[in-house]
């Protein structure tokens, strides 16, 4: 079966925004089923309002009277409400296929002497997916492909131990599956991935139970929690993009560097999305939605005559297409890069440092987001819990600071937020979060796998492993950006420096997702490799616009090839937070099972202890010959 | 059957020269199935720069009769090679001597149909590029292999001064394609220019080559064009097919993975030289392929296929066709699951006629091609064999990418020029048993200077010297049911319970380089116990055939008379290539059978959903 493997960032996962409660009453047709999921009644968009309560069983005619008052669309499973989880499977023939081979294999997938399966699961996700690409003005790549994928997991054992003890798998069925739906066709795929997954599961349920024969663990958490079943039925993605215009986009977007001849290689991408995801497990979850995403990256590179290449990026993240910028924004952007390669190239090369930094708001984004989300999610999933205690209760930033986390939040400030999610990847319902309350770690992500400090899901499991969504960092210590340079200057000639430094930009980790930066990396790591040299430019993650501050003029100069060194953790304990310049940014957020992102809503920081190492030494001399295009141009001249 | 083709690969990524002639359930890349006739001149030996060669075919052969290439892509190439060529030639240490660049627009369409659904249909289009880049001059320049001492690392293969990947404009747009050309032009040309220094510096430091052949040979001027061709299919009526073929498997429960599949690929190439060639041509391959596998009760995963190749679409099989080969297909792969497993054995074969192909493919084909004569890392087994018997007398060998069909059969290999832009040759390899020439790229050996158009490779890779279609021939044939009965007198005189047929095989692969073992092996899937008292045949699985070169060919006893032609692709340092194998059945008088890798897993717990209660 044939898996599309994009270089493509995952969108966000789980995420449901556009919710339609689409439980049905009415007779249904079993026999033929849609080429894309529809809302198995007609759907009924839903305004905002409160959620349906979880603790009250919600029958069928509950659900079908609660759609118009409810956004959340979801329900607790009770005996009521089977039968319209019965009209929903009858209209659905792939979440009939998915219930089917389920309920066959958590009563009959045993082997003799072993136990049946106490869980299991199974994701099924369609996916439609375009990519665009030009550079200079004409398209390089254009793809349309179509994937459906599935994740099968079966638990084997007990909630307290399982064949996911000991760091044994879990999601041990992953694959492809028939495209079309056909109902044989799918049980069929279902039936050998289901085979599979549970004869590793008692292979890892026997190595556990050996293992701890043979070993003593304190205070062991269990490995699976229970959680409430949740019956959501939403309609599929539909996938209806202008493909012929969004061509003509990218290439005119392409088309711009054809006026900077400082810009050696580039290239402007696209990607638009739609999946349909369906999850069946055995507790009577049974989870339907679409989700929608539209990314365009760009990336550049320029060269110094020394041989230095700077490289920086832009990219637009959204769910909708109508929420991209207009494509006068989006040219205006691309000029921006432009000329801030243009000036980054040819400012003056940069030496070693050692002192306080002042990160502006996106760079602040892109270096908190590597920084904080691993102090706030559960840690010590598989294995049989983690020795790395957790800090719950303790203070782990400055005291000023405070950061919340709300996967159900749409937008802010006028901004939208495109990484959350309603129901997470287990099937449950997203919690908001107060994670850290003036600097002291109040609780973190955390999924239906216990930890030492988690006892149950606040659905955040996002992909196999817990993750936050919306970030929003925050201070009360009531100072400006202009207070925290001011800081930046004074802690500099406290510290005997000559200069100081503040970084506007970081390369946006988000764009090595994108392909082309990675294609950049791959022949630039190719071509210095040949040439017997290390790397020679900087990619994502890597500074872009870092600016050195004489502290006593104040002086500002851009340079050029400072790289991070390093950023002791200990920072966010003495860390400056403004609090007027707070903005939204989406970041890539790798977990061990997939690329995901985060909306960071951050402010500026000063940190004050950042060490930055020189540029590389090896580096690629510049092109022998001119590109023939600006040849001839300055010809015709 | 999973973990087997992962093995396989992971030999290809150790072992540069391996190759493995499989058909397209195992890895492919490219088909380059030419579909004109060839070239009405018989080129011979290179003639000398200077001189040119124009032809033009296709449908419209007569219109365009002398037409030159002349797309803005060729343009483009032709402008950027030419500046490059001017202003690169003395801009460093060694000089430009030659410069090539190719471009492969690549289409292809493919749908699979399983268990009666759709399981996908897709297409997608691509053009890769690849540049070649030579400095110093032809005796000596910057592809010269580097030699090193394994502890090292692995010599390095040739076509260093290559440069490939990447993306490609796909429009004709002449800024964004010379701006492509120019950057990749600059890589290889730096590149170039360390790897100069390098080979300069091995040679003086090693001890004398054995072959001190140059590294770059002339070739004739050509220029050529065919009109652009679009191969499509009606894609609903063949999703129907699809879709019907492969819901016959819902008869079999023993069968839990199958699968039908169309695959439609063609390419443009568009190629410019420093010798002044122009190409412009087409590439097309069309082929329906079925494939299923069980797991016996023993683990063993048993996967057969079948396929059917066409050279367009009015070719393709009717429904009929396909339905009757997916049933025969299932039927062969419920006895084989239900076979017991083969054993050890080392006795006679027969290899029937496809078998007998990748025999001569992996054994004898593969070390025949040219650049391995001269490679200080390779066996070259038949280095220094030209003119002595290295099998029997009554045994002919030759390599004809030229022709097209072997009777009603396409043949994958034919081309009419290869990828370093040379016609394609016939090239008789054995003539009564006794070694003849070798397969040649632009890569010169000793005796032999010049190209006989087989350097070949998957689009954007460096080509190297090829096998196309290889043809074997027997003087000494009898009828299959006389070499059948030959097996059994060959048991009994060897005093073996029994003989083998070879009638199924999924590929092969072979070693050439002497830092390894260098064997072959087959993989059979089909292997039939003939018993020399008279006892049924016997039907088994799970072994593969193992040896090595010189001593197997010298076993051959003679053949039968009933040609037949293996289609697949091939994968080498190049990449991967289409090829054919045809060959009669050949009685060996003793090969070696060694037991393969088998999956530890048992047969699936529950039926398949789809025949329970039945």
């Amino acid at each position: 079966m044939k898996l599309h493997f994009a270089l493509a960032l995952t969108l966000s996962v789980w995420s449901t925004f556009a919710a339609n409660l689409t439980v049905a009453a009415a007779e249904t047709e079993p026999a033929k089923a849609p080429s894309k999921p529809e809302p198995v009644s007609k759907p009924e968009t839903v305004s905002k309002s409160e959620p349906i309560s979880k603790s009250e069983p919600i029958s069928k005619s509950d659900l079908l009277e609660k759609k118009s008052e409810s956004s959340q669309a979801t329900a607790a499973l009770s005996q009521q409400s089977q039968a319209a989880k019965e009209e929903v499977l009858k209209q659905d023939l792939v979440l009939r296929a998915m219930h089917d081979e389920l309920k066959r294999s958590m009563t009959s997938l045993k082997l003799p002497e072993y136990p049946l399966p106490y869980f299991g699961s199974y994701h099924v996700t369609d996916e439609k997916f375009a990519q665009i690409s030009a550079s200079f003005g004409a398209l390089n790549y254009f793809d349309v492909s179509k994937s459906r994928s599935s994740d099968v997991s079966f638990r084997v054992g007990d909630m307290h131990l399982d064949n996911t003890s000991g760091g044994g798998s879990y999601n041990q069925g992953r694959g492809g599956l028939v495209e079309e739906d056909n109902y044989d066709a799918i049980r069929r795929d279902l039936w050998m991935q289901s085979d599979s997954s549970y004869k590793r599961a008692v292979e890892s349920l026997t190595a556990a139970r050996a293992q701890l024969k043979y070993v003593k663990i304190e205070d062991r958490p269990d490995v699976f929690s229970s959680a409430k079943p949740v019956v959501s039925v939403e309609p599929g993605a539909d996938f209806n993009y202008d493909l012929e215009k969004w061509k003509g986009a990218v290439k005119s977007l392409s088309a711009i560097f054809k006026d900077y001849e400082v810009i050696k290689e580039s290239s402007v991408s696209m990607n638009l999305r739609a999946r349909t995801k369906r999850l069946v497990n055995s507790d009577g979850t049974l989870v339907r939605f679409g989700e929608n995403g539209v990314l365009v990256f760009i990336n550049a590179r320029a060269q110094n005559e020394d041989g230095m290449t700077v490289v920086d990026g832009e990219f637009f993240a959204v769910e909708d297409e109508k929420d991209l910028p207009s494509q006068a924004v989006m040219e205006e952007k691309v000029r921006a890069l432009c000329a801030r390669l243009e000036r980054v190239v040819k400012s003056k090369r940069f030496e070693e440092y050692s002192g306080p930094v002042l990160f502006e708001k996106q760079a602040a984004g892109e270096l908190l987001s590597g920084m904080l989300p691993p102090l706030v999610v559960a840690r010590g999933e598989g294995g049989f819990g983690s020795d790395d205690d957790q800090k719950v209760g303790k203070a782990i930033v400055h005291p000023s600071v405070s950061v919340s986390e709300d996967p159900l939040q749409k937008v802010w400030k006028g901004k939208i937020l495109k990484s959350g999610w309603k129901i997470d990847y287990e099937g449950v319902e997203a919690k908001p979060l107060n994670l850290i309350n003036k600097g002291i770690l109040k609780e973190v992500c955390s999924t239906r796998t216990p930890t030492r400090v988690t006892k149950e899901s606040n659905g955040h499991n996002r992909g196999g492993a817990p993750s936050p969504g919306h970030l929003f960092i925050s201070s009360d210590s009531g100072k400006t950006y202009a207070d925290l340079k001011a800081k930046l200057i004074e802690l500099g000639k406290e510290d005997g420096l000559e200069h100081v430094y503040i970084v506007r930009r970081i390369v946006p980790n988000f764009l090595s997702s994108g392909g082309d930066v990675i294609m950049f990396a791959i022949n630039g790591l190719m071509d210095m490799l040949r040439l017997g040299g290390g790397g020679g430019g900087y990619g994502p993650g890597s500074l872009a616009e870092v600016v050195r501050i004489d502290v006593k003029s104040g002086q500002e100069e851009l340079v050029r090839g400072a790289r991070i060194k390093s950023v002791p953790k200990k920072n966010l304990m003495s860390m400056s937070v403004a609090n007027d310049d707070a903005d939204v940014y989406t970041v890539s957020y790798p977990t061990d099972r997939s690329s995901t992102t985060i909306g960071m809503v951050t402010p500026s920081v000063l940190l004050k202890d950042v060490e930055f190492t020189k540029p590389p030494r090896t580096t690629e001399l510049p092109p022998y010959l001119k590109n023939p295009y600006f040849e001839m141009k300055k010809l015709e001249k | 059957m999973e973990l087997r083709k992962s093995t396989l690969r992971r030999f290809v990524f150790r072992s540069v020269s391996l190759a493995l002639l499989s058909n397209a359930m195992l890895l492919s890349a490219f088909p380059a199935a030419f579909a004109q006739s060839p070239p009405a001149q018989d080129t011979g030996a290179a003639q000398g720069a200077a001189a040119t060669q124009v032809s033009a075919s296709g449908d419209a052969a007569s219109a365009v009769a002398k037409q030159e290439p002349d797309s803005a892509v060729i343009k483009a190439m032709q402008a950027e090679l030419e500046r490059s060529m001017t202003k690169l030639k003395h801009a460093a240490a060694a000089p430009l001597y030659f410069l090539s660049y190719s471009v492969y627009d690549v289409k292809n369409i493919s749908m699979m149909g399983s268990y009666g659904a759709l399981a996908y249909d897709q297409d997608d289009r691509s053009r890769r590029l690849y540049v070649e880049l030579r400095v110093g001059d032809k005796k000596l320049d910057n592809t010269h292999q580097l030699r090193a001492h394994l502890q090292a690392s692995p010599p390095l293969a040739f076509g260093q001064g290559s440069y490939g990947g990447g993306s490609f404009p796909l429009e004709d747009d002449a800024d964004a394609i010379r701006t492509r050309l120019w950057d990749a032009t600059d890589s290889a040309f730096k590149r170039a220019q360390v790897d100069y220094m390098k080979v300069k510096t091995n040679k003086d430091v090693r001890v004398e080559e054995e072959d001190a052949s140059d590294d770059f040979s002339d070739a004739v001027k050509q220029v050529h064009y065919e009109p652009p061709i679009n191969v499509d299919i009606d894609r609903k009526a063949w999703a129907d097919r699809l879709r019907k073929a492969s819901a016959i498997f819902k008869e079999y429960g023993e069968i839990n993975d199958s699968s039908v599949n169309l695959s439609i690929e063609q390419a443009r190439r568009y190629m410019v030289n420093s010798d002044g060639s122009k190409l412009e041509d087409n590439m097309k391959s069309l082929r329906i392929t079925a494939e299923a596998s069980a797991i016996a009760k023993d683990g063993m995963v048993v996967r057969l296929f079948d396929g059917i190749e066409a050279t367009k679409p009015e070719e393709l099989p009717s429904q009929e066709t396909i339905d009757a080969m997916v049933r025969k297909l299932a039927k062969a792969v419920v006895d084989l699951r239900n076979a017991p497993p083969a054993q050890p054995f080392v006795g006679p074969a027969i290899l029937n006629s496809k078998a007998a192909g990748v025999f001569f493919h992996e054994v004898l084909g593969h070390r025949v091609e040219g650049h391995r004569q001269k490679d200080e890392s390779e066996g070259r087994t038949f280095a220094q064999k030209v003119g002595e018997q290295i099998m029997p007398p009554f045994m002919f060998v030759y390599d004809d990418p030229t022709r097209d069909t072997m009777g009603a059969k396409p043949l994958v290999g034919n081309y009419k020029f290869d990828d370093e832009g040379v016609p394609a040759q016939r090239v008789q390899l054995v003539d009564k048993g006794v070694l003849r020439g070798f397969l040649m790229g632009r890569s010169p050996i000793r005796n032999f200077a010049a190209s006989n158009g087989h350097g070949r490779c998957t689009p954007g890779s460096a080509p190297v010297a090829r096998q196309g279609n290889l043809i074997v021939d027997s003087s000494k044939r009898v009828p299959y049911a006389k070499l059948r009965a030959m097996l059994i007198q060959e048991a009994k005189a060897q005093h073996k319970p029994y003989g083998l047929v070879i009638d199924e095989i999924s590929g092969g692969f072979t070693i050439t380089q002497n830092y390894m073992p260098q064997s072959y092996s087959l993989l059979p899937l089909r292997v039939t116990r003939v018993y020399a008292d008279g006892r049924p045949d016997e039907l088994t699985r799970g072994v593969n055939i193992v040896g090595t070169p010189l001593s197997s060919l010298e076993r051959i006893l003679c053949a039968a008379k009933d040609d037949d032609t293996f289609n697949g692709r091939c994968g080498a340092e190049s990449g991967w290539v289409p090829v054919s194998a045809t060959s009669p059945s050949l009685l060996v008088k003793t090969i070696e059978l060694e037991k393969e890798y088998k999956q530890q897993d048992q047969p699936p717990i529950l039926p398949p959903p789809a025949i329970e209660g039945r």
